[in-house]
């Protein structure tokens, strides 16, 4: 886990150079760049989307709005955060357009096939509960994305900070805000069960 | 199929500019304000309040000058950042600025009507469809330009973006009248100055945001 940081300050660097390099038309390195994304997306859709045919699409669409929207994304700024937003933007545009398709309203969280953003497995393995997964979709997202990005996906509060495009003390207050929440929202489950 | 769909994308990839930075947007979007404004001062428009006027040492009327232009920033920023992939605390933070500013303007407004400020006019609804209208024709063009940007970065949601970009413009456009209309009447300028980007919003965000859209389409 403590080499994860690293890993991750290393994939940055790598990934700005190459985007830097794509913006200026090197197709090589746009090529390379989609393919060193391409794990990263689909384990990103595997964990938001529960229908196994649609996180290919889900995928796509990634690489697609990606490619739309490269020249928003400044040499200056953060690649992953930039690749993150995409990436969370393409799985709330999926669902929305599963809601339309069904001809209902759906609310996001009621959707069967899709959990904003909540994990299948967390960095040591262990499975998240039913419980907890619907917890934590109940939670504001700024919320929700602290402690995802802290506790489920194990990053170092000065990457999710920079991931989140926030202060590290504001991460910190989010997070702590989220668990606080989450105690709330699951010791009520826990009475609600009770009675 | 996924790996086909990549090698596709960068057949097809050529070469672009990276959208210019916010601020330096932002700078560009408040430097045009500033020409509008100095061109309708020399084609004979209203000039600001005088350094003496009262006005200048009231608490409501600075309350509520200080929140249109918190309102001008905020939503400026706001409809900016949210057409930018991974600046969505930008964002959050404009529209949060956006929320104080419209609070302290009310404040603004609370102060002037319970401190019971001479009434010099101007509760007519003609007087207030003017400000309005002048609010909104100096307003204008800052908004379109806002939008303008948010179709060429990334916009996501046309109609939020467009009330945004709307708020902030006609915030603009806002302070330009309070600052420079001779009525000290708190109605007056609670709905002629400081409402006017709200009634922007209800009225035109509609078209803007289908305007937009066109764009995007287009574009």
């Amino acid at each position: 886990m403590k080499e994860r940081p690293q890993k991750w300050a290393e994939l940055e660097q790598t990934w700005r150079a190459r985007m830097v390099a794509a913006q200026a038309g090197d197709r090589a390195a746009y090529e390379k760049l989609l393919l060193e994304l391409l794990p990263y997306a689909r384990h990103r859709a595997a964990r938001s989307v529960r229908d196994h045919s649609a996180q290919e699409d889900v995928v796509q669409n990634v690489l697609i709005s990606m490619h739309r929207a490269r020249h928003t994304y400044r040499p200056e700024r953060p690649f992953t955060a930039w690749f993150h937003a995409i990436l969370r933007n393409a799985v709330i545009d999926w669902a929305r357009s599963q809601a339309r398709r069904a001809g209902r309203e759906v609310s996001l969280d009621a959707n069967p096939a899709f959990e904003p953003s909540i994990a299948a497995e967390t960095p040591g393995g262990d499975a998240l509960s039913a419980e907890m997964t619907q917890a934590l979709a109940a939670l504001p997202a700024s919320q929700r994305e602290a402690v995802e990005l802290i506790h489920i996906d194990g990053l170092s509060v000065t990457d999710a900070a920079a991931l989140a495009g926030v202060s590290a003390g504001a991460l910190k207050v989010r997070a702590h805000r989220g668990y606080k929440a989450l105690r709330g929202l699951l010791r009520e489950r826990d009475t609600g069960a009770r009675e | 199929m996924t790996e086909e769909r990549i090698r596709e994308l960068a057949r097809d990839l050529a070469p672009v500019t990276p959208i210019p930075r916010l601020r330096t947007v932002g700078a560009g979007l408040f430097a045009s304000f500033a020409l509008i404004l100095v061109a309708d001062w020399v084609s004979g428009g209203a000039e600001p309040r005088p350094l003496g006027d009262a006005a200048w040492s009231s608490p409501s009327f600075l309350a509520a000058l200080g929140g249109v232009a918190l309102v001008a920033f905020g939503a400026t920023s706001a409809a900016l950042a949210s057409a930018v992939p991974g600046r969505a605390a930008t964002a959050r933070s404009g529209l949060r600025v956006t929320a104080l500013g419209f609070a302290l303007a009310l404040t603004g407004w609370t102060l002037g009507a319970a401190s019971g400020a001479p009434d010099h006019g101007g509760e007519d609804l003609n007087s207030i469809l003017g400000c309005a209208a002048r609010a909104f024709t100096l307003g204008v063009v800052p908004a379109l330009l806002c939008a303008a940007f948010a179709v060429y970065a990334a916009m996501r949601r046309a109609s939020l973006t467009a009330a945004l970009a709307l708020a902030g413009g006609v915030a603009l456009g806002a302070l330009a009248v309070h600052a420079s209309c001779r009525s000290n009447s708190p109605l007056h300028q609670l709905v002629a100055h400081t409402l006017a980007p709200a009634a922007a919003v209800v009225l035109l965000t509609a078209p803007l945001a289908l305007l937009m859209s066109r764009w995007a389409r287009r574009g």
